[in-house]
Formats: structure tokens, sequence, C-alpha cells
């Protein structure tokens, strides 16, 4: 149960998929050129994520060791399908906009990587944190690229313009290099934040640290 | 340690077991998915069609018919369908879903309203791939006022790089030439299909 927190809020920052761990960047460039396709395409992984880790933590047991890729991706498929029915039924117009990358989710190497990382050797509930942890920590990427992109590039933040109709915005950020440009900025953003606060960490830690150095030297 | 534990309770990689598993799961994952798909397809089909008749709708005038059911296939292009809006048994107009397979982002399509001296109404984008802040204000009504009220006379259109009348959108010349080449399309189609009702 210690490790539950730290499980739960992985996913955002420190083991962060895109920021940090940088899987799944197909969708994330992709889609990602308003805050809403961001923030659908990211609750659509969770929502494969979620159901994917739970299923496989249950049947991590019976599934033989030589054929466990396939049989994982046999449930991430059927989840992605599901998926993309359901929204196609209940949320088209959302559907439309994410196009082929729905279908693209069962190729995420997020969803297998943590199926194979984690559901497989974790328990029910602790799949289940980690689904919810990681999936959240991508849609929470894929959002904040998705608004960055859509205030440079159209000047709007989800659909509510910001500046004039007609008014000149950076194009470039709706467009597939802006993708990589604003991706760029903020991976190292992220970096240069973890690194400022690990070396807080350790200044703070430095004391208490350097008293008993000499004792475990002696031992 | 948990990983050593679950090691010997798995089941072996016996190719029996394996072949046994691996049916199981298709088995299961397809039924979920057969299901899934019987629970969600009237409601997908059903979004297609609300579609097509806002469509319909918005580039139309007045009509008491279903145009969606009395649809047909242009003479001239088996990949245009017409769609005939009539009132108390007069054709008022015709809807032209039409295309263009030269737009920057692959294939684009329309839907066209014609009244019935052929004259175009207003067309509306359904479908295309084009990009975000530059080809996609096809769908812009500062683009596609300029076709309103075009007399069959004005066809075939063509954008002004290519000597026409129409102003294409700033950056976007491909998109623009796609757009006009699907309204062309969809004028030849309407009025073929006029001169055979008459």
């Amino acid at each position: 149960m210690i490790n539950l927190k730290q499980n739960l809020t992985k996913g955002f920052i420190k083991e962060n998929p895109v920021f940090v761990l940088l899987l799944g960047m197909c969708p994330t460039l992709g889609v990602t050129t308003s805050g809403m396709n961001g923030l659908g395409m990211g609750l659509a992984t969770t929502a494969v994520l979620l159901a994917s880790n739970m299923v496989i933590s249950l049947i991590k047991n019976i599934i033989p060791d030589k054929v466990r890729i396939p049989a994982y991706i046999v449930v991430i498929a059927s989840f992605v399908t599901i998926i993309d029915l359901s929204m196609s039924a209940y949320v088209p117009a959302l559907h439309e906009q994410l196009g082929l990358f729905i279908p693209l989710i069962v190729v995420n190497c997020i969803i297998l990587g943590r199926a194979e990382a984690f559901a497989s050797k974790n328990g029910l509930f602790a799949s289940f944190i980690d689904g919810i942890s990681m999936g959240l920590g991508f849609a929470f990427a894929l959002t904040l690229l998705g608004v960055i992109r859509e205030i440079l590039g159209s000047g709007a933040v989800f659909g509510f313009p910001l500046v004039a109709e007609g008014s000149a915005t950076m194009l470039l950020f709706v467009m597939p290099p802006g993708a990589f440009i604003a991706l760029g900025l903020l991976i190292a953003g992220v970096r240069s934040l973890t690194n400022l606060s690990a070396r807080l960490a350790v200044q703070n830690s430095r004391t208490p640290v350097v008293s008993p150095e000499p004792a475990g030297g002696k031992a | 340690m948990s990983d050593q534990v679950q090691k010997s309770k798995q089941l072996a990689s016996t190719f029996p077991n394996m072949v046994m598993i691996m049916t199981l799961l298709a088995v299961i994952s397809a039924g979920a998915l057969g299901l899934t798909y019987t629970g969600t397809a009237e409601r997908i089909a059903q979004n297609a069609l609300e579609k097509q008749k806002a469509a319909l709708g918005a580039v139309l005038p007045s009509f008491t018919n279903d145009p969606v059911s009395e649809a047909v296939v242009s003479s001239v292009d088996g990949r245009i369908t017409l769609y005939p809006a009539m009132e108390n048994g007069r054709l008022t107009g015709l809807g032209v879903q039409s295309y263009s397979d030269r737009a920057f982002g692959g294939s684009l399509t329309l839907m066209a309203g014609f009244d019935s001296q052929g004259k175009l109404l207003t067309a509306q984008a359904l479908q295309h791939a084009e990009t975000p802040g530059l080809g996609s204000k096809i769908t812009l009504a500062s683009f596609v006022s300029q076709f309103e009220g075009l007399v069959p006379a004005a066809f075939p259109l063509a954008v002004t790089r290519d000597g026409g009348q129409v102003d294409s959108i700033t950056a976007a010349t491909i998109s623009s030439r796609a757009y006009v080449e699907a309204l062309n399309r969809a004028q030849a189609a309407a009025q073929a299909y006029f001169q055979e009702v008459q």
C-alpha cells in the first residue's frame, strides 16, 4: 500500500509516457492539433489501457509464456475495436476528428509496454491503478501539447477563440513540424524541472547524509 | 519474489496449451466484438444518415420527400450520388454528392445543392483531410459563398491562377482546385440529370 500513491502519481511526471518514457509518439504528434483532440485521444487510450491492464493481470497465469505477446495483442485489439465502435456511435464528431488514430491505439507502445512490464507481473488492483496513472498521464501530456499547439496555431483554447477571426496565428504549430517543435520544447521543460527538483532534494538532504558518512565508511 | 511464485503457477508453454489458450482468447474476443457491433451498428448507420440529411437540408431548397431514400447514382459518373428534392411531386432541386481525388489530403467529398433551373445554391464539404488552418478553410463561408447562385453558364469553374474567376484560398491553391473540380463534376451530373427527367 505504500506504493499506491507512487503508482498513482508516477504517470504524470516521473514516468510520464510522453515526456519521460517517450512512448506512443505517433498519436502524440499526429492528433494534438487542438486541446480537444488531445484530450479525446488521451481518454480513449486511457480506457483501452485500463481495460487491457485489468484483463491481462487476471489472465496472466493461464497465458503460456511463449504466446504472451500475441495473447496480449488480441486482448488489446479487442478493446480498441470496442472503443472505436462505441465512439463512432456515441461521439461521431470526435471520432471523425481522430480518424485513423483510434484503430492505431492497438500498436501504441504504451499499452503493450504496460501489459508486459506491469500487468503481467502484478495483481488486479495494482494494474488498475497503473492503468489509471499511465493513461491519465498520457492524456495529460496530449492535452497539454494540444492546448499549446491550439493557442499558438489557431489562437484558441478548446475551440474558444482568443483572437479575432482572421488574425495571423502561427500556422506552423497546427502542422506536423510544429508538433515536433512544441513537443521538443515541452520535453526540455519537463526535464529541466525534474532536474531542478532533484538537485533541490539533494541539497536539502545533504546535511543529514554527510554526517553519518564517516561511520558508513569505517564499517 | 512474487514474480517467482507466479512463474510456477503459470501454464507451461506446451503446444496444446498454447493452441487452447489462443483459441479460447480468440473466441471470447470475437464474441465481445460481435456483441459490441450489434449494439452499435444501428446507431452508427443512423449517425451517417443524419449527417447526410443535415448536409442535404443545408444545401437544398424546401422539400417534402425523402431525398436519401430516392437517391440515384449519376449516369455520368458512378461515384456521384444524386438526391432529388421534391415538393408536392414537383422537382424543386437536386443535391449532388460529388468528389475530387486531387485534394492536398487525398480525396474530398462535398454536397452541392442545385435548384430546378440548375443554379448552384450552395455547397458543403462532407469529408476532407486538408491541412488544418490552410486547406481546411474550404469549409468556411468566406470561401464557399462565392459559389452561391452561380448559373449553369458560369461552369466549368476554374481558380484565378488557372484563368478562371474563383478566388482560391491563400496558400491552399491545391485544395481550392480540388473543391472546384468536385463542383464542376457535380454541376455536370446535375445538368445531365435535369436533361434526363425533362
